[in-house]
């Protein structure tokens, strides 16, 4: 049984096995394997395939192909060797990583993989170059080189080394290091050794030149340590270093490289190497400044100058001994108060520079000398003194004390009250100068012994806090040697000092450096014109100018327009812009410039006017003189021509109350010495006014024609005294309203039912004499002003006194009735003349025609009352001799009151009388 | 039938010819490759060995640690470590040799102190690693090297070869079968190695500055004590290079 399953289990295990071995074979393989080619150059591989293979699937070596990177190769690189093997070649190799694969097609159609390989091009090792190798102190040598160009194929690089009887192990580099390797011994020293570089890939292997050194010529020592510094008290110049030196210093001579500086130099100064060629513990450095603090360095190497240098060392500092103070401290003095007879001086100096005072200073010592009296002796340790003095010439001493000693006395004369400083510096300037503010000025004839720089922040908020320095009578040029600030303007001030006192100061103003101003100005307008703006603007506080305003300039422009700049002078703070617009809106803004920059104040919008002014002044002035003008000259010439308008426009109305009618009429009281007018007519000159006869078939009875005559006789009397009589509301209008508006119907009833006729025969108008009797139709309804307003009416009768006949009415037609310029003439002619000869129905048929037609209605009462005058001539002419001679009576004495209209016909004369209308 | 016979005959005989050449070559030519690893200057060469010598001289180098190290740094047992070891050939024996005996005695004494190196340290330091002691072989490894440079270059200046100096090998041989004497003995043997490296120092100060020059620095043959005074008949062995030198 047992054997039974292990059969089964062996049987299994073998048809597993020969089943796998049938999947794992393959049909075919590529020679060669992993192929490395190298760059450029041409490459051949071989597909094999298996005989069995090609059994199952019917292919042979035309069937198969090849891809690179899975992109079928031309079949031109195939070479067909036999039946089961097919090459491909690539010529000129320029991928560097390519997967080939052969393929083939089974049964001709079915493409199947056969086999792949990565085909990896690249570069063989170029030589490695510049070898080198260092031996640091207790490392092992590390050796440097130049591996030449990139392979791009794994390239190792090894570092061999060997001695004449002795060949050491090689150190290979690591590859994120191929450029160099630590052996893994110890350097011999005194042996000397040959190093080599070997590069090599799969392409090929080179090595570099061989050098051959002894390792203690590769050597960078440690540095030196424990450095430290010291001084000596007896001599202030020196300071001498003590250090360490490397282990290697047992093996090798060393040489050192010293450095040292100054506390707060940045350069370093150098001991002279020919001193410190030999090895040592120790040096002495020499020719420092006293009291000063020293920074030292140090470093060594090989003593024959082979190998490396180390490291430097730690730096270590040191200070000098102290010495007397060199130089005398700056000394000035102010004069705060000053009264009667004494003076409260202020004395300053400044502190020495650690250079000069060459230790720490431990006091001053000041002595104050008047003229032929004993020193006054000061110890102080602050930087000033106040002392009260008389005003009499005092002469100060002043020499800073060290540990050491004192200094040089600081002489400084104090004149008296009445010392008149004079003698000053010219052509001072001032100006920025590598970071720093130089002062230059030209000296005074005088002997200077030293000068004196004064300066301080002008500032609109803080005051004028003022600095100093001192310069010596010989210096022409310095630079102010506090702590100057940029975009700070500085009032400098330069004051030479005499021996008998200070000279004339100078002051000049400067920037360290300038900068654009923090603000802008502010533009206003001063005044707007039509055409023009005053701009203002006030000058920049010093504070914001951060250097020297050099100009301004003025941009402007309209909401729509282009900008338009202007540059004004820094000295101006006015400009006028011109050539506006008017009634445009315009936005303006000012930019102030320094040398470094503008900065733009802020924008302005102002508004130009309409009109300039005064301009409407101008135009509403002259135009209402002008009005004033002509309407006084109107007025003036109305009034020298009123009678002529008067006759024309307003006619003198005969008042009827002075008629001779009225003075005939039985109901009328003689008014002639009543009436102004009474009195011009009482002249003379209106002798006889004859009214003839007045026929009339009015059917109102008789007695209310009185009342309304002794009506209106009241009235008249009621407006006595003015000269327009009934008329007087208007030069234009009917007399009628003035009279009574109420009865205004009733008389076109009457004047409708009654044609009423009144011959006026009169003497002439106003010097005429016509020479025909006027009879005339007083027709309620119509002014017979319309007819007075037009002298030629008058004329035309003049004409036809002339003795022209019919003719001169026709003209008249002519001229007031344009539209009906033919036919209706003849036709109205025509028919005024059928009119004549026919009844009084027919004469009012006429008339309704004549108003019924709009075209000649204006004209119709012109008509009609001419064609009443001509057609009552014709009429009457015959039978009215008699009246007629009267009438040439009344017309002469008509005529001699030119104002006179020369009819006027509101009255229906009755039996017995008339009756205004 | 035989043309081709006579033909692999003739290209036989330059192959084999080359061969043959080849191999009786191969020891000159490795002498002439390492050869022209060492320096050709004999001042170089010379200061190399003065300044190894000086190095080695140096107590600090190994001496001082070992006793450190072995616990030997008392007085008494620094006493007993001074009393250096007499088995390394007096400076005025050594200065009486030829340059080249001279040499090949330093070079052989230098041998034995590294056999003695090594079996001190496997006996005494066991696991204990000592930095100098490594430093130390690498620098008698050195002294050695140079010593077949500087031989080479007497040699090919026709400087006769001197036999060396015998026995020197005997006395450096471990005998102590004791721990603490062995620790002694050894200290002794550093002391001694210290001591022979200044002698050897102090011979090559007196070396001239030519190479060409051939003389014996002592007529004192004689005043060697510790060592036997024999002139053995064979040449001056020289060492062998890449490692192969003599043991």
């Amino acid at each position: 049984m047992m054997l039974q399953i292990w059969l089964v289990q062996a049987l299994v295990v073998f048809l597993t096995t020969q089943c796998i071995g049938e999947l794992v074979d393959t049909c075919g393989v590529i020679s060669p394997e992993s192929p490395v080619i190298q760059h450029g150059s041409n490459f051949t591989a071989f597909c094999v395939l298996n005989e069995k293979c090609m059994s199952i699937y019917e292919v042979n070596a035309s069937h198969i192909i090849w891809k690179a990177n899975r992109v079928l190769i031309p079949k031109e690189q195939y070479t067909i060797i036999n039946t089961t093997t097919s090459s491909v070649t690539f010529t000129n190799t320029s991928l560097t990583n390519v997967q080939l694969i052969c393929n083939i097609l089974a049964f001709g159609q079915i493409e199947m993989n056969i086999y792949g390989v990565r085909m990896r091009t690249g570069f063989p090792p170029e030589k490695p170059k510049n070898l080198t190798c260092i031996v640091n102190e207790g490392k092992r040598m590390m050796c440097q080189w130049d591996p030449g160009r990139e392979t791009h194929l794994e390239t190792n690089f090894t570092v061999k080394s060997e001695w004449a009887t002795e060949k050491f192990e090689d150190c290979k580099a690591k590859p994120e290091t191929p450029t160099s390797c630590i052996v893994e011994y110890s350097p011999v020293y005194f042996v000397n050794i040959e190093v080599w570089v070997e590069a090599q890939n799969a392409l090929g292997k080179v090595a570099s030149d061989h050098i051959n050194f002894d390792p203690v010529d590769k050597v960078k020592p440690n540095p030196p340590r424990n450095l430290s510094v010291s001084n000596s008290e007896e001599l202030s110049s020196i300071l001498k270093l003590t250090w360490i030196n490397p282990s290697i210093m047992n093996v090798m001579r060393l040489k050192y490289d010293i450095h040292y500086k100054t506390k707060d130099a940045s350069t370093w100064s150098q001991i002279p190497p020919e001193d410190t060629a030999t090895t040592r513990t120790s040096f002495t450095v020499q020719d420092l400044k006293p009291f000063t603090e020293y920074v030292f360095r140090i470093r060594c190497m090989k003593g024959d100058g082979k190998g490396f240098w180390s490291d430097w060392s730690e730096d270590a500092r040191g200070v000098t001994y102290e010495a007397r103070p060199s130089k005398a401290p700056s000394f000035w003095y102010k004069i705060p108060s000053h009264t009667q007879g004494s003076r409260s001086v202020q004395l300053i100096w400044k502190t020495l520079p650690p250079s000069e005072a060459n230790g720490k200073i431990l006091d001053y010592e000041v002595t104050l000398t008047r003229w032929k009296s004993r020193s006054q002796n000061y110890t102080v340790n602050d930087t000033n003194l106040t002392v009260n003095l008389t005003n009499d010439r005092y002469i100060a001493t002043l020499a800073a004390r060290n540990l050491v000693g004192k200094s040089d006395a600081s002489v400084l004369t104090i004149p008296a009250c009445d010392f008149q400083a004079t003698h000053p510096i010219t052509d001072l300037k001032a100006y920025p100068k590598d970071n720093m503010l130089w002062v230059e000025w030209t000296p005074p004839g005088k002997a200077v012994r030293k000068y004196i720089l004064e300066w301080c922040v002008l500032s609109d908020k803080s005051p004028c806090i003022p600095d100093w320095q001192q310069e010596s009578g010989i210096v022409r040029r310095t630079y102010l040697r506090g702590e100057l600030l940029g975009s700070k303007c500085y009032l400098i001030t330069v004051t030479p000092v005499y021996s008998d006192g200070p000279g004339s100061p100078e002051s000049t103003k400067a920037y360290l450096k300038q900068a654009p101003p923090s603000k802008g100005p502010t533009v206003r307008t001063k005044k707007v014109g039509k055409n023009e703006a005053v701009l203002q603007w006030d000058q920049l506080p010093v504070d914001v100018q951060n250097g020297f305003i050099r100009n301004y300039t003025i941009f402007y422009r309209t909401i729509i327009g282009n900008e338009t700049a202007v540059n004004v002078d820094s000295s101006h703070t006015e400009y006028t812009l011109t050539s506006l617009n008017s009634d445009t809106l315009y936005m303006v803004r000012m930019t102030a410039y320094t040398d470094e920059g503008g900065k733009d104040g802020p924008e302005f919008t102002f508004t130009t006017p309409k009109f300039a002014q005064g301009e409407i002044e101008a135009i509403v002035v002259p135009v209402c003189l002008a009005f004033l003008l002509t309407t006084l000259l109107g007025v003036l010439f109305c009034f020298n021509k009123r009678d002529l308008i008067k006759k024309h426009i307003w006619p003198n109305v005969p008042d009827p109350s002075k008629s001779h009618i009225a003075q005939w009429s039985p109901h009328t009281p003689p008014r002639h010495n009543f009436n102004s007018k009474d009195q011009i007519y009482s002249d003379g000159n209106f002798t006889d006014v004859s009214v003839v006869e007045i026929e009339a078939n009015d059917k109102k009875p008789f007695p209310e024609d009185l009342k309304s005559l002794d009506l209106f006789k009241k009235e008249k009397i009621s407006t006595e005294g003015h000269s327009s009589g009934i008329g007087g509301s208007s030069c234009m209008s009917s007399s009628r309203p003035s009279i009574s508006s109420g009865d205004e119907n009733e008389s076109a009833q009457n004047t409708s039912s009654t044609v009423q006729y009144s011959t006026v025969v009169h003497s002439g108008y106003r010097h005429q004499v016509p020479s025909v009797q006027v009879f005339s139709r007083s027709e309620s309804t119509q002014p017979l002003l319309d007819s007075e307003e037009r002298p030629e009416d008058l004329q035309l009768v003049d004409n036809v006194d002339s003795g022209d006949g019919i003719l001169p009415q026709q003209q008249y037609f002519k001229q007031n009735c344009h539209q009906p310029k033919t036919s209706p003439d003849i036709s109205h002619f025509e028919r005024s003349k059928q009119v004549s000869s026919s009844n009084e129905e027919d004469f009012l048929r006429l008339k309704q025609q004549q108003i019924s037609d709009p075209i000649s209605q204006s004209c119709g009462a012109e008509q009609m009352k001419m064609f009443q005058g001509v057609s009552t001539t014709d009429v009457f002419g015959s039978e009215t001799e008699a009246p007629a001679e009267r009438l040439e009576t009344a017309g002469m004495e008509a005529a001699v009151d030119e104002g006179m209209p020369k009819s006027y016909l509101p009255q229906t004369v009755r039996q017995g009388g008339y009756v205004p209308q | 039938m035989r043309a081709p016979s006579m033909r692999a005959q003739r290209t036989r005989r330059p192959l084999l010819s080359l061969a043959l050449g080849l191999l009786l070559l191969s020891p000159a030519a490795e002498a002439a490759v390492a050869m022209r690893r060492c320096s050709s200057s004999y001042t170089q060469l010379l200061g190399q060995l003065r300044s190894l010598a000086h190095l080695m001289k140096d107590t600090s180098c190994l001496l001082e640690p070992y006793i450190r190290l072995q616990g030997l740094d008392t007085p008494v047992l620094r006493g007993f470590c001074t009393e250096c070891s007499g088995a390394f050939p007096s400076e005025d024996a050594l200065a009486a040799l030829s340059r080249l005996a001279f040499l090949q005695t330093v070079s052989a004494t230098l041998d034995g102190v590294l056999q003695r190196l090594a079996v001190l340290q496997q006996k005494c330091l066991k696991a204990k690693d000592l930095p100098e002691f490594h430093v130390a072989r690498k620098n008698i490894q050195g002294v050695r090297n140079n010593i077949y440079c500087m031989s080479e270059l007497l040699t090919n200046g026709s400087e006769t070869p001197e036999a060396p100096l015998p026995g020197t090998e005997a006395p450096l041989r471990p005998s102590a079968q004791d721990t603490f004497q062995a620790k002694v003995e050894g200290c002794q043997l550093l002391c001694g190695y210290h001591r022979f490296m200044g002698s050897v120092e102090q011979v090559f100060e007196k070396w001239g500055d030519s190479p060409s020059r051939n003389r014996r620095h002592s007529p004192r043959r004689a005043l060697h004590k510790g060592a036997r005074r024999a002139r053995p008949s064979r040449r001056v062995k020289k060492p062998v290079p890449r490692g192969q030198l003599s043991r």
